[in-house]
């Protein structure tokens, strides 16, 4: 029997009321975005240097750069946390132990659903912007917003994998939650320091493309292809740090 | 009793932000010389310091922080069974209640001064002078624009249930009204930009040399006296909310 479904209707149920937030407000600032750019316009202003189309540099100061990336990496990180250390507070992980499946299955159906739900986030803007723009008869081009949303999968998993392991190395929901707020802002303060500061790392520049190479900021548009390598590379680093999770979780004591 | 409880429930992440806060700073002033060889334009040191602690990242992770010292309470308690003995302490809801908000509105204080101590005394080994008056301003401004933040996931933390949702709500409320703030009519009235009045504009001159004495001077007063009345509002509704709940 496939048990998969159920464990996924499971970690669903668990993270729905978090994941249906986080749409509703990523959709709320890319809907009021687009018919309320007259006066908000005049705040997201790109910087000095941009030249381009003005609609599409507010779009990427407002979604793709500035707040609506924020929330994004906010919310994916959210939506990590829970699961078993969490039913452990709440005396509900007999029950959820007792399943048939192994602890190692428990974890890959939460770690599943939880990138299901990056990627749909992700894609959010895309779909939104695309609909939204034809609508007030204004254009955002589609292949920059997938590529954006590639970048912003890539990016948002390994958020999603560092807050999940947090959520398993931290007894209390609250610290995992405050370290992976830490993690968020400190690591790339981290990347200053030599010999990191060589290498681009900063997951918020790489979701962003500010100071990388497959951005021109006089533009605010990618160049050239989406970064295959990198995004390989992150979808990599993700999956090591759910293993850590997987591994962690199978060895540790929930009584 | 209720002052060690609340302490021992929240101690983990207050020690958690305090670390992460020293090490934020610690990083900025260390790595001053790095960053401003590589900026745009000449920046002086307390700019430097304004623009990467008083106006972006550290200030950032502070508000996350705070935040999350502002999660908690009997509403998640009751998820965890543990509701009813809360209860039954010999102690009322008010007290409960302003027992946990008092508990986080010091640690939020103490959060704010770190920048102040860490930064003045880090400054010296990098061949720099940050006046300790001038961090102790921005620390007197983060603390009492921090409290409102703390206000807010107190707020949510007693009328939302799930143990995230108030952390996700403190989030939006803030992100929209940073927006709102910016726009008619409130972007008319610089005092109602409460993350604006966080950054200090109106206090970074960048010349130094400010006295102990000139502290008063200069800070918004009046804008933090309304985020206090803020403050008092948000966490008054939630004891009030908090002494009818059912938690049954």
């Amino acid at each position: 029997m496939n048990t998969m479904a159920p464990l996924l209707f499971k970690a669903w149920r668990e993270s729905r009321g978090r994941f249906l937030i986080s749409v509703a407000l990523l959709a709320a600032i890319c809907v009021f975005g687009v018919f309320g750019r007259d006066s908000l316009m005049k705040v997201f202003v790109p910087d000095e240097r941009f030249v381009g189309n003005p609609y599409v540099g507010y779009i990427y100061r407002l979604v793709y750069k500035g707040m609506a990336r924020g929330l994004f990496a906010i919310m994916v990180m959210v939506l990590a946390l829970g699961g078993l250390p969490r039913e452990r507070l709440h005396r509900t992980v007999g029950f959820t132990l007792a399943l048939p499946v192994s602890r190692a299955r428990l974890v890959l159906a939460q770690a599943l659903l939880g990138l299901g739900q990056v990627a749909i986030l992700a894609a959010l803007p895309l779909m939104l912007l695309a609909v939204c723009s034809q609508l007030v008869r204004v254009s955002y081009p589609l292949q920059q917003m997938a590529c954006f949303g590639l970048l912003w999968f890539g990016g948002g998993a390994v958020f999603f994998a560092v807050a999940f392991l947090s959520a398993t190395l931290f007894r209390s929901e609250y610290a995992a939650l405050a370290a992976s707020f830490v993690f968020m802002i400190l690591y790339p303060a981290t990347l200053l320091f030599p010999p990191l500061n060589r290498y681009p790392l900063n997951l918020h520049h790489i979701m962003s493309g500010l100071a990388m190479p497959y951005f021109d900021a006089r533009t605010a548009l990618l160049v050239g292809g989406p970064p295959w390598t990198l995004l390989a590379s992150l979808v990599i680093t993700a999956g090591l740090l759910i293993a850590l999770t997987v591994q962690i979780t199978r060895h540790r004591d929930y009584l | 009793m209720l002052w060690y409880k609340m302490w021992r429930e929240s101690r983990i992440r207050f020690a958690i932000s305090a670390v992460a806060l020293l090490w934020m700073c610690s990083a900025v002033v260390l790595l001053q010389q790095q960053v401003r060889a590589h900026a745009d334009e000449p920046l002086g040191y307390a700019q430097y310091i304004w623009s990467a602690i008083y106006k972006a990242n550290a200030l950032d992770l502070y508000i996350l922080l705070v935040i999350v010292l502002g999660l908690g309470g009997v509403l998640q308690e009751r998820a965890q069974g543990t509701a009813g003995f809360t209860l039954s302490l010999p102690a009322g809801r008010w007290r409960l209640t302003g027992a946990r908000a008092a508990m986080g509105l010091l640690q939020v204080a103490v959060l704010a001064l770190l920048p102040a101590l860490m930064i003045p005394l880090l400054s010296p080994f990098v061949g720099e002078a940050y006046p300790f008056a001038h961090a102790l301003q921005f620390s007197v401004l983060w603390a009492g624009c921090g409290m409102v933040v703390f206000a807010l996931a107190f707020f949510f933390s007693i009328v939302l249930p799930g143990a995230y949702s108030p952390a996700i709500a403190s989030v939006a409320a803030l992100s929209i009204y940073s927006v709102l703030a910016d726009l008619p009519p409130l972007g008319h009235h610089p005092a109602l930009d409460l993350i604006d009045t966080m950054h200090g504009v109106q206090l970074a001159t960048f010349q130094g040399g400010v006295s102990l004495a000139a502290l008063v001077a200069p800070l918004p007063w009046q804008a933090l006296g309304l985020y206090a009345l803020v403050m008092l509002g948000l966490l008054g509704t939630a004891g009030a909310v908090m002494a009818r709940r059912d938690f049954s």
